[in-house]
């Protein structure tokens, strides 16, 4: 009895899944004929994901929420490109990313370029990035400077190497490793901080 | 290393789930924007379709009027043409001559590129007052809708009120920076209106380049020689309806003035066909009486002229001028008058059908135009001067086999000189388009003939009817 008990919700699941799956084709074909409706499912479903994508590129909240608005615009005029070859996230994430990416090449030409020296001091454990929050580390990561923020997002986030990273970013590979690595080593150094403040304040409290 | 990655892939871990509701604004501004972007390709259909209509009409209205060929009646009519004698003249029909119509070439308004692809070079951001790049940072924000322009709009009305009226524009620049109680997305706002307006007021040269269409009436003033006329083909002032077209180019010099130039091509002609079945009739000399002539109520127009036969060819009067055939088109019978003891032998040709002479003009127009109003509709009123080459000099004889090209008219001067009045209605289509109706009189200066016995100006009413592109 037990057995198919377990069968059918297995059923159920495959039921659901196919159904949720075949939901979203229909959400996207309303999208591609312009169904307002279909746009404001579409929306509602993937925005809050698609927030946290362009939060991290971002340096606050309001440049995200352009990003957001951007990419979702680009979302709906090329909607009716979409093949479903690949999963449909992952296509509109990466659209999240090249806004957030365009942002930055035209931004980073109002920005000096950072200097690049090492800071000195002991080195920190990797492991300390694995402690912390996804809200917290999302702070540390929007305060990083646009350059490291980048790379180290497309590197750590979206799993590029180092030479895509340099041709996207128009930058040489040297100057993507050395970013990154200013880059961990800025949130290791201020998750460290954030700790030792909490430590502080627990003390005093 | 690998420990780094495992950290590396905790942290993707950590963000895979997470996730944050934007704010509710975000949504409507994307549905702001997307509502922008489908009126735009509405007003750009629009633009379209008036475009194609407004060529289709011109096309349509030249047709029509080609086809009212023949529609006047021939009258009957008397001609007597004995070389002695005072004669009688005839009353023909004056009909018109078959006309291509040259296609306009559209202008399209090229699609305004986004902003966002523009890249900005780091010496102009330095020297930029409100850097273009912070500007184009919030081209977003600035596209996201109308409502926000509007509310922006009276902002910025708000403001100028409040200073003096008429605020400097470079000190308007100057001030947004130092405005207190404002955010920097308002004072990004002001500054790009600021900078449209200033725009605006650049806008007082450019150019602008049309192709039409122009539907129109020509005709001709003729006077010729006493002894010339005697013997010319008759046709009447009634001139004939043709189209005409080309393209412009025109330089805006100052805020109402503009200079216009470009290339036309127009047509200007008459065809005659003298009624011959009357032609002799009261004439006591039977010898002139040909029995082929057409029956009177046949319906089929024919013409007879008194022609001078030589070694050359055979030479006939028509108003524009002496006409020589080299030989003798087909279906064209010679009657020669033997039984007069002048000097020079009298013949005359008939023939079943018409005769037609038709130039054809190439015009370099320089003209100058003047803005009335200026909004969105414009009036201007325009005035100049045109080179005209003539370009096709051809007379026809169209009767049963077929349409005959007999040869061309004698003493034609190749550049002629015309002046040009005209009254034009321009409406913007869009940014870049408009569109213009302009009726325009085209009235040649000089006799296009050289030949002292023949004074002849062809005018020409046309609708010119186009499509005009600005930047």
């Amino acid at each position: 009895m037990a057995k198919y008990y377990k069968l059918g919700l297995i059923l159920i699941f495959a039921e659901h899944l196919h159904y949720k799956l075949k939901d979203l084709k229909k959400i996207i074909a309303g999208c591609a004929s312009g169904n307002i409706r279909a746009q404001e499912t579409l929306y509602h479903k993937f925005a809050p994901t698609m927030f946290g994508v362009c939060l991290r590129y971002a340096k606050d909240k309001s440049e995200a929420e352009d990003s957001l608005q951007e990419g979702f615009i680009k979302v709906f005029q090329n909607i009716g490109n979409f093949r479903h070859e690949g999963s449909f996230e992952g296509w509109m994430r990466r659209i999240m990313v090249n806004v957030s990416l365009e942002k930055y090449r035209k931004e980073q030409l109002m920005y000096p370029v950072e200097d690049m020296t090492v800071l000195e001091g002991q080195q920190i454990s990797d492991d300390i990035l694995a402690d912390i929050s996804a809200r917290e580390l999302m702070e540390l990561i929007q305060q990083l400077p646009p350059r490291y923020r980048m790379v180290f997002n497309l590197y750590v986030m979206e799993g590029m190497n180092h030479k895509e990273i340099s041709e996207e970013m128009k930058i040489s590979e040297g100057t993507s490793k050395s970013n990154l690595a200013r880059a961990r080593d800025i949130l290791k150094r201020k998750v460290k901080e954030l700790y030792r403040e909490v430590g502080k304040s627990n003390t005093t409290a | 290393m690998s420990d780094r990655l495992n950290i590396d892939k905790s942290i993707r871990d950590k963000f895979d789930n997470f996730s944050e509701a934007p704010p509710s604004h975000v949504w409507n501004n994307i549905q702001g924007q997307l509502a922008a972007q489908k009126r735009k390709k509405r007003m750009a259909y629009i633009g379209w379709i008036s475009a194609a209509a407004v060529v289709v009409f011109a096309v349509l209205a030249g047709w029509y009027l080609n086809d009212q060929k023949g529609e006047v009646a021939p009258m009957l009519a008397e001609q007597e043409i004995v070389q002695e004698q005072k004669k009688e003249t005839t009353l023909p029909v004056a009909s018109d001559v078959a006309e291509p119509v040259k296609e306009a070439v559209l202008l399209a308004e090229k699609p305004t590129s986004e902003t966002s692809e523009q890249r900005l070079n780091v010496q102009e951001a330095a020297t930029e007052q409100l850097t273009d790049e912070e500007f184009e940072t919030y081209t977003v924000l600035l596209a996201a809708g109308e409502r926000k322009d509007y509310n922006l709009l009276d902002r910025v009305e708000a403001i100028f009120q409040v200073k003096q009226a008429d605020v400097d524009l470079a000190e308007f620049q100057k001030k947004p920076r130092r405005e207190q109680g404002l955010t920097l997305n308002d004072q990004l706002l002001i500054a790009e209106n600021a900078r449209n307006l200033k725009n605006r007021t650049k806008a007082e040269h450019g150019w602008t380049v049309g192709a039409h269409l122009s539907p129109g009436y020509s005709s001709h003033s003729a006077s010729h020689e006493q002894q010339y006329a005697e013997n010319i083909t008759y046709s009447g002032n009634d001139g004939n309806a043709n189209v005409g077209g080309g393209f412009s180019v025109q330089y805006k010099t100052g805020k109402r003035l503009r200079v216009e130039s470009g290339v036309y091509y127009s047509k200007d002609g008459q065809s005659a066909s003298n009624s011959s079945r009357s032609l002799f009739r009261f004439n006591s000399n039977s010898d002139y009486m040909y029995a082929d002539v057409a029956p009177a109520n046949g319906g089929v127009e024919s013409f007879s002229n008194v022609v001078k036969l030589s070694s050359e060819g055979l030479a006939m009067n028509s108003t524009a001028g002496v006409i020589n055939m080299r030989s003798t088109p087909q279906g064209v019978v010679i009657t020669t008058n033997a039984e007069f003891a002048t000097s020079e032998a009298t013949s005359i040709i008939t023939t079943n059908g018409e005769f037609s002479q038709v130039f054809e003009f190439v015009e370099i127009p320089l003209t100058m135009r003047y803005s009335l109003l200026d909004k969105k509709f414009r009036i201007d009123v325009m005035g100049g001067l045109n080179a005209g080459v003539v370009v096709g000099n051809n007379a026809y004889i169209e009767n049963d086999f077929g349409k005959q090209n007999i040869g061309k008219t004698e003493d034609i001067s190749r550049i002629n000189f015309s002046g040009t009045v005209g009254v034009g209605v321009n409406y913007a289509l869009g940014k870049h388009l408009s569109m213009a109706v302009e009726p325009r009189l085209n009235y040649y200066i000089n006799s296009i003939n050289s030949n002292p016995y023949v004074d002849y100006r062809p005018y020409r009413v046309g609708v010119y009817t186009g499509l005009y592109y600005s930047f």
